[in-house]
């Protein structure tokens, strides 16, 4: 079972994490010394949670559950490594699965977007279980013995996984509460009503939160079924449910303008206009509260979420957004408190993402200031364009970059980005190629405080770091200056990237966004004509 | 954010309307003025890239930041002449800065960040030091690719140099790059500030450990007449540093102390509270603020006084008043009590508070470390008390409030409708209690609108094709449900709550004002970073109090 979270994003003004906990993750819980051993523990815990029985080929539960104030329900057929879940949540539904060693997922507005394994964290805390019941153990230890619940504390911390406390009761050994971080933040489930069915015995109740108001949820199974057979057919990788953006043409153009290398693109909505900054590194849309409240948009759901800062979000669909033509329905949105300005003159109060961008291909010229929306199926990749392979594990295009020698295969190519920055992690795991070749140094030098920008719900800390090469593709640019966010904006980074490349790379081309393809396309321009010849 | 040219020439603190009204026809000329590229360019022969190479050649290898240094400037402000000694390792940095009779001091060591004011009061500051490293820049915006900079072409004269014309993203008039010809070092900038041309002059190139940098910066704003000069009268590089260099010291109320306990000269008329000061015979009535972080006096006032400028300019050359600092040499307050040399700051202020009553000037926190101060707003007297006063016995009953002050803003902390706000003000100097934003914009049902049936909103959302979103400040009455400070905790609190921001060059997210301070004896002891607020006749002839069982 998937814990169902926000709307998840990973950039520079939308990105899933936390803010506060009860205790940081990487703070254990209390705990004795115990007597036991890991061997025992693991072994007697394999026992207690049973085999399949054999001949069964697959299952199928449901499950319903409580997130906050809204309810929802959640099926899932299991077949060996395959599976497939439904979710519903108030009026929303999601699904994802593997089918044959393809992940995928699909959200609301009817993309399916195939994965490519960017987050591998719970991945490996599994594969570390298995090697420690067999003897292998890497990062798994057994801690000692908790009061409450009385339960043997397991460690699983394995490297490249993420930090996990289980505890075993000691009676049954059976699971009965975890505790996980995740982006600095320390999820805690406990778990109860075990039963045994074909073999297995499973908890059928468990709660999950972070600590943070509207963030708790209850979950309770309410079926499970187990088959012979295995249905093929459920388990494969669907096509595109719907495409929510309508195009009148082959190629329109988008009501926006590019002001100080932010794409403001103008929708009508309910009989105003709304600006919204186009930004790629958002895994959805934003809207401001407000302007949600004035259109009488439907909202429903609440959670606490943090970027830059923690903030109180609801989730809404929008019926009806229009650009130039373009009609863009039913999409889902997070609302939120949200306004900035891109001048005096233009207010924004939304962000436009992966909802948006993944419905066709969107084309920004930054040098004439123009963004097109081209009919990704008719769309045609310029002639000698540069080519970037995209991931959107988390709707969000991820690529490949080098910063000197280093290769950083998570960096997101954010527009909503005034420049590129380097994660904590990244920074850490390669002090020599993110070694301040004297700008960053001399920026500091001439004002050595720590420096802000600002993000959804509040301020990232950050220093000026300039590296000695910017790789992306084919292309190499020397002495680059990037921000190097610091190690408390975890939350802000989300597990896993290694950085943002944004419109300080961005701006001297002209880029096609083609999400269909999971491709972008760079033309160069004027602007890198200018500095860099060619 | 990457420092500009622009970010150097902090005129801020120092009184200057910096948004000066132009009409709409004078704002287009003036956009003009400011786009306008310098005069006398010719066509040049190199290109961008050659001078950005030839520059970065000249400069050398940039210093890291470990390498310490201990370096001296004379330097003018405005006309104020004085120096400043600068010790740095790292981040860590102490710089102390001798202006007239004014001496300043900041630093940092390891990220606790401080200021000692020129009444010689010791802050934490967690905002940010402008001053002590305003003749230092890094002029490499041409090189940025996040900006769009071109080679305009080059100007003769004694020093020739290539002109390469920047427009920084955020920036909405262009800035000027002049690189020396031969040398590929950086001699002129001009660029827009505030709606001024500034101009910034760099001579005086000296190598040290392979760098070189100007020794000499100039700063003008050729129409106002303003300018600040900067030399650079020693540079030792490597040399150790202790890191007690760079630590707070003790600080103290420099110009006096009340040392007896007993009333002070002042009273306390309809809602400000006033302290009385005698310079030269001249009774002046200062309004006393909790929550100011600086003294002032009126313009008027201090020229009637005959204080001094030491050089600074008191107006620009188009005659506009200009803020400076200056001094009264002896103040008494009362009989007993007198001040040595008080720093204030020079501004327009001047307001009656009562018949007999002309406000002056403003005490603000610097001025409440010479005591400890008891504000009776029942009985309209001020008083100094002794610490004993403070005692668990004497302040039964009593809230207590820690404050931290924040290069001189007294701050506390609270929680609104569980929400927390780390940044709130405490000062009767606000006749009522407010909530500002962002707390107001991202906590929205914790201020509800006390109108019934009228909400705010309608005036604040940001649709794009509304004239009125962002231009309105918007204020509404709200009843907040639950309001709590120290061990205080309100209901139904009335308060003005408001889209505006703070009042203050740092972040507040509430102010608790006259209107909730009248309820009690209010015990200032900025010294020891605290306040006391006792509930008086006026609370408990208005509020029921129930002790917690």
């Amino acid at each position: 079972m998937t814990q169902r979270w926000p709307i998840v994003a990973a950039a520079l003004l939308l990105a899933t994490g936390a803010s506060a906990a009860e205790r940081k993750p990487n703070v254990s819980p209390t705990f004795t010394a115990t007597s036991e051993t890991l061997d025992h523990v693991l072994t007697e815990a394999t026992s207690a949670a049973g085999t399949l029985r054999a001949g069964v080929g697959s299952t199928y539960e449901t499950w319903s559950y409580k997130q906050g104030e809204v309810s929802g329900t959640e099926s899932e057929f299991d077949a060996g490594k395959d599976y497939r879940f439904d979710r519903t949540y108030a009026k929303l539904h999601e699904a994802g699965g593997r089918y044959k060693g393809r992940s995928w997922h699909q959200g609301y507005s009817g993309f399916t977007v195939l994965e490519s394994g960017v987050h591998q964290r719970s991945v490996r805390n599994s594969e570390a279980l298995v090697e420690a019941s067999s003897g292998s153990a890497t990062g798994v230890t057994l801690l000692g013995e908790s009061s409450s619940p009385e339960a043997y504390v397991v460690k699983v911390a394995p490297p490249g996984g993420r930090i996990e406390y289980r505890f075993y009761d000691k009676k049954t050994f059976l699971v009965v509460r975890r505790e996980r971080s995740a982006s600095d933040q320390l999820m805690v489930t406990t778990y109860d009503d075990f039963r045994t069915t074909d073999g297995v015995t499973r908890s059928w109740h468990f709660r999950s939160g972070d600590g943070r108001p509207y963030n708790d949820s209850e979950w309770t199974m309410t079926s499970l079924v187990a088959s012979e057979s295995v249905d093929e057919a459920r388990l494969q990788v669907p096509p595109d449910a719907r495409n929510p953006v309508a195009l009148p043409g082959e190629r329109v153009r988008l009501p926006a303008k590019i002001i100080d290398d932010r794409i403001i693109v103008t929708a009508e909505m309910g009989g105003h206009k709304v600006n919204f900054q186009l930004d790629s590194g958002a895994s959805g849309i934003l809207l401001d509260r407000s302007v949600a409240d004035a259109l009488r948009i439907e909202t429903f759901g609440k959670s606490t979420e943090a970027t830059a800062g923690a903030y109180v979000a609801n989730q809404a669909i929008i019926p009806l957004m229009v650009f130039n033509g373009i009609r863009v329905t039913n999409v889902e949105a997070e609302t939120a408190p949200f306004q900035t300005w891109a001048d005096a003159n233009t207010p924004i109060a939304g962000l436009l993402g992966f909802d948006f961008i993944a419905g066709c291909v969107v084309a920004i010229d930054y040098e004439n200031g123009t963004v097109d929306a081209i009919d990704a199926e008719r769309f045609t990749p310029p002639a000698n364009a540069i080519e970037l392979p995209i991931r959107l594990d988390d709707d969000v295009p991820i690529i490949e970059a080098r910063v000197g020698e280093a290769k950083g295969e998570h960096f997101i190519l954010d527009t909503g980005a005034d420049r590129s920055m380097l994660f904590s992690d990244f920074v850490a795991a390669h002090p020599k190629d993110t070694k301040d070749q004297g700008l960053g140094d001399a920026m500091t030098a001439s004002f050595p405080f720590v420096s802000h920008i600002f993000g959804v719900g509040g301020k990232i800390r950050f220093h000026p770091v300039q590296a000695s090469s910017l790789g992306v593709a084919s292309m190499s640019f020397p002495l680059w200056l990037f921000f190097a966010s610091e190690q408390d904006g975890r939350s802000f980074e989300g597990e896993d990237f290694d950085g943002l490349l944004g419109q300080d790379l961005l701006r001297n081309f002209t880029v096609y966004l083609d999400y269909h393809h999971s491709k972008i396309y760079l033309t160069p321009n004027a602007r890198y004509r200018l500095r860099w010849g060619g | 954010m990457k420092r500009s040219v622009l970010a150097f020439f902090v005129l801020m603190s120092l009184g200057l309307t910096l948004a000066p009204a132009f009409a709409r026809d004078d704002k287009a000329e003036r956009d003009k003025l400011l786009d306008a590229a310098p005069a006398g360019i010719t066509a040049a022969s190199a290109t961008l890239a050659d001078v950005l190479k030839q520059h970065e050649t000249a400069i050398g290898r940039r210093p890291g930041l470990l390498e310490t240094r201990k370096e001296v400037w004379s330097r003018s402000d405005f006309g104020l002449a004085g120096s400043e000694r600068l010790f740095r390792r790292g981040l860590d940095y102490l710089a102390h800065i001798e202006r007239g009779p004014f001496v300043e001091e900041y630093g940092q060591l390891e990220g606790r960040h401080w200021h000692r004011v020129a009444n010689g009061n010791v802050y934490l500051m967690t905002t940010e030091d402008y001053d002590s490293f305003a003749m230092f820049r890094v002029v490499e915006d041409a090189a940025d690719p996040k900006n769009d900079a071109k080679l305009l072409g080059e100007v003769a004269g004694p020093k020739p140099a290539y002109v390469v014309e920047v427009r920084r993203a955020g920036s909405k008039h262009p800035e000027w790059i002049f690189y020396d010809k031969t040398s590929g070092l950086i001699v002129r900038t001009e660029a827009s500030v505030n709606r001024r041309r500034l101009a910034g002059d760099y001579d005086d190139y000296r190598t040290t450990n392979g760098y070189t940098e100007a020794w000499h910066v100039h700063d003008s704003i050729a129409e106002l007449g303003l300018d600040n000069d900067y030399k650079r009268t020693s540079l030792n590089v490597g040399e150790p540093i202790e890191s007690a260099t760079f630590a707070a010291p003790a600080g103290a109320f420099a110009p006096g102390a009340f040392e007896k306990p007993g009333p002070v000269a002042g009273k306390i008329t309809n809602e400000p509270v006033v302290i009385r000061l005698t310079v030269n015979g001249r009774g002046l009535d200062f309004e006393l603020s909790a929550g100011a972080p600086v003294s002032l006096i009126d313009r008027d006032v201090a020229r009637e006084l005959n204080l001094p400028s030491f050089g600074q300019m008191t107006q620009t050359k188009d005659g506009k008043n200009f803020g400076y600092d200056t001094e009264i040499a002896e103040a008494r307050v009362g009989e007993t009590t007198v001040l040595h040399h008080l720093a204030l700051r020079v501004v327009n202020f001047n307001y009656n508070a009562g018949y007999g009553t002309k406000i002056v000037g403003l005490l603000g926190s610097d001025f409440l470390q010479s005591g400890i101060f008891k504000v009776d707003f029942v009985h309209g007297r001020i008083d100094v008390v002794t610490a004993a006063d403070l005692g668990d016995d004497k302040m039964k009953g009593a809230y207590y409030i820690p404050l931290t002050i924040d290069d001189g803003l007294p701050l506390t902390t609270g929680t609104i409708g569980g929400h927390s706000i780390e940044n709130m003000v405490i000062d009767f100097q606000w006749p009522v209690s407010f909530v500002l934003a962002p707390f107001t914009d991202q906590y929205p049902e914790a201020v509800p609108d006390a109108r019934p049936g009228k909400s705010r909103r309608k005036a604040v959302v940001p649709f794009a094709d509304s004239a009125s979103y962002g231009r309105e400040v918007d204020v509404w009455p709200s009843n907040v449900p639950d309001f709590r400070f120290s061990t205080a905790h309100f209901v139904s609190l009335p308060v003005i709550a408001t889209n505006d921001s703070s009042p203050y060059d740092h972040d507040v997210d509430a102010i608790v004002g006259f209107d909730i301070l009248w309820y009690f004896d209010v015990y200032l002891d900025f010294a020891n970073r605290q306040m006391y607020l006792k509930p008086n006749t006026n609370f408990t002839s208005r509020f029921k109090v129930v002790t917690p069982k």
